[in-house]
């Protein structure tokens, strides 16, 4: 007998088209925007899925007051997309902040300081309660001389609750340190106690960091918006175009104008918070993402960690959960959220990329529009002149 | 309609470095033998994430691919067998779970399908216990072998090691591997 044969026969695992085609569309996703850095990657591609709230209480109350406006391009008038001679309150905002973005001063170092969140609702006898799982969160230290190197570390932070309600309902439900959850398709366990600090990841070459561009390249990338949109949004990119350049089928819902424009959102998310790109090109690309259709400016918003921001984001998007997964059947049914990129008004930095929940439904029911489903939340990043490093208290 | 004549892989992901689309081609090539090597090693579950990492790795790298100094398959397996190394105890208890199949059946379908197929041989368990039992590198081997069906040449390429390592390194784990199938071994 032929033990080579005989193995290969053991251990046959007929591939699933799921795994084919789940494999395929993180590959499409990584060509069409290319994140930072080995581990990076994995994690800073901004969420699909989705996270929790925050502030939830903030941010549901952000939205209901928002004053909401899609633009023209905002190099022809300030005011240009305001509906019947209004003043767009929201596109004043995000172009102020835009304006701040372009006078940052730039230095030796880049560093990004990230963290990643995804929200569960735990049911429990007592009144449900939101937590903010399977928290990861990357700092990146880049020299940007020729040749430096570029150092990564990690930490995951554990989880924690959102709201102070949600912590109040947490306790009556006897303060479990162990709570498990449905994902996506299996069950997870959290631990409420558990913390890591920061620990070295590696290090990476500039060329592994910047994927698709070099330093040069985006230091000269174009700080008109116009022009800057046509590189930034190249058709060729998106996700329905590269099926279509494949000869396949285009699902419907990857032309909708929602989709489209929260695939916008974030390209221009990977640019403006994992890359060194200059102040004035910052600037640009905000306002050339105000510019896209479906793209909608919001004057007030909170972000995952509590910050009052300005933000751009896409229409409300329908995703239904059904128990094809194996979904426990009180989470199944359908929701809408939106995707938003988050800025400081004072600064312009990015804030935060959120996927905001818009009408509850499914594994969100009783949740209220505001609530967060998943986030990357970029706690702090800019330049600086001596060697950057994580800081010390938190993970 | 003239169809495109077919670009061999190595030009394929040379052609990837400026025009990244044509990745996806690399991966609708080489995703049924990459799946079947890391799934065999790890379980379909494991594989999934592993597989697909080790073409976003790829995908990453294609610039450093050198045609010079191999074949994009044998690149993917090498990628590939990095991450499974990352998962020893997956694929450990993976092996051991194959091993106990045999005797008290097990829930499951696909493993009741594996046990049938293998212990019609009546060899299961102890084989899924002898490759348990291997060492990392003489396992790496063997399943390079086994469910990647490279040569000795390639896959000194993959792991790095000498021509002739490669087959001391088989012969060394086959003994092992006869030795536990061996019909005096029962099971």
């Amino acid at each position: 007998m032929d033990e080579m044969k005989a193995i290969a026969e053991m251990l046959n695992e007929p591939p699933t088209q799921k795994a084919a085609d789940e494999g395929r569309r993180r590959l499409r996703r990584e060509i069409a925007n290319p994140s930072a850095g080995r581990r990076a990657r994995a994690r800073f591609g901004w969420p699909f899925k989705a996270g929790l709230g925050i502030v939830a209480v903030g941010a549901a109350a952000a939205v209901a007051v928002s004053v909401i406006g899609s633009g023209t391009r905002p190099s022809e008038s300030g005011q240009a997309g305001a509906p019947q001679g209004e003043i767009d309150l929201g596109r004043q905002a995000v172009l102020v902040a835009a304006e701040n973005a372009a006078k940052q001063e730039t230095g030796k170092y880049f560093f990004a300081n990230h963290v990643s969140g995804q929200s569960y609702v735990v049911p429990a006898g007592t009144g449900a309660y939101a937590i903010d799982g399977a928290r990861s969160a990357t700092f990146v230290a880049a020299g940007l001389e020729p040749g430096a190197k570029v150092t990564y570390y990690e930490s995951f932070p554990g989880p924690r609750t959102w709201t102070p309600a949600d912590e109040a309902a947490w306790k009556k439900a006897g303060s479990p340190s162990k709570i498990k959850v449905w994902s996506s398709d299996k069950w997870l366990t959290f631990d409420m106690a558990k913390k890591a600090p920061w620990k070295l990841d590696g290090v990476n070459t500039q060329k592994e960091w910047l994927g698709r561009y070099t330093l040069e390249e985006l230091q000269n990338l174009p700080t008109d918006p116009e022009k800057l949109a046509e590189e930034a949004f190249d058709p060729a990119t998106t996700e329905a175009e590269m099926l279509r350049s494949r000869g396949l089928d285009v699902p419907a819902h990857l032309k909708t104008e929602e989709f489209v424009a929260a695939e916008k959102i974030r390209m221009v998310g990977w640019r403006l918070s994992d890359l060194p790109v200059p102040p004035k090109v910052r600037s640009a690309l905000m306002k050339a993402l105000m510019a896209e259709p479906g793209v909608q400016a919001v004057g007030e918003t909170t972000d995952p960690l509590g910050r009052k921001g300005v933000a751009l984001t896409s229409g409300s998007r329908t995703t239904t959960v059904t128990g094809e997964f194996g979904t426990p059947p009180g989470q199944r049914g359908a929701y809408g959220s939106r995707m938003e990129l988050v800025f400081d008004k004072a600064t312009g930095n990015a804030l935060a990329m959120q996927n905001v929940l818009t009408k509850p439904g499914g594994p969100y029911k009783d949740r209220e529009p505001g609530f967060v489903i998943d986030y990357t939340a970029i706690r702090d990043m800019g330049w600086s002149d001596t060697e950057p490093a994580p800081p010390r208290d938190a993970s | 309609m003239t169809a495109a004549p077919e670009i061999d892989d190595a030009a394929l992901v040379t052609a990837s470095r400026d025009d990244p689309d044509r990745f996806t081609d690399v991966y609708d090539r080489h995703f049924p033998v990459i799946h079947r090597y890391v799934a065999g090693r790890l379980g379909a579950q494991a594989a999934e994430d592993v597989v697909a990492e080790t073409f976003l790795a790829a995908f990453r790298r294609r610039a450093t691919f050198d045609p010079a100094k191999g074949d994009v398959r044998p690149w993917l397996f090498g990628i590939a067998t990095n991450l499974v190394a990352q998962h020893r105890r997956a694929e450990t208890r993976r092996y051991r779970a194959l091993a106990r199949l045999g005797a008290e059946p097990d829930a499951g379908g696909h493993e009741d399908r594996v046990a049938t197929a293998v212990s019609a041989a009546g060899m299961r368990p102890s084989l899924a216990r002898a490759l348990a039992g291997l060492s990392r590198k003489e396992r790496d081997v063997v399943l390079l072998v086994a469910l990647a069906e490279l040569s000795h040449q390639e896959i000194a390429a993959v792991l790095g090691i000498p021509f002739g390592t490669v087959g001391s390194r088989l012969n060394r784990a086959r003994k092992k591997l006869r030795a536990a199938l061996a019909p005096t071994q029962g099971d």
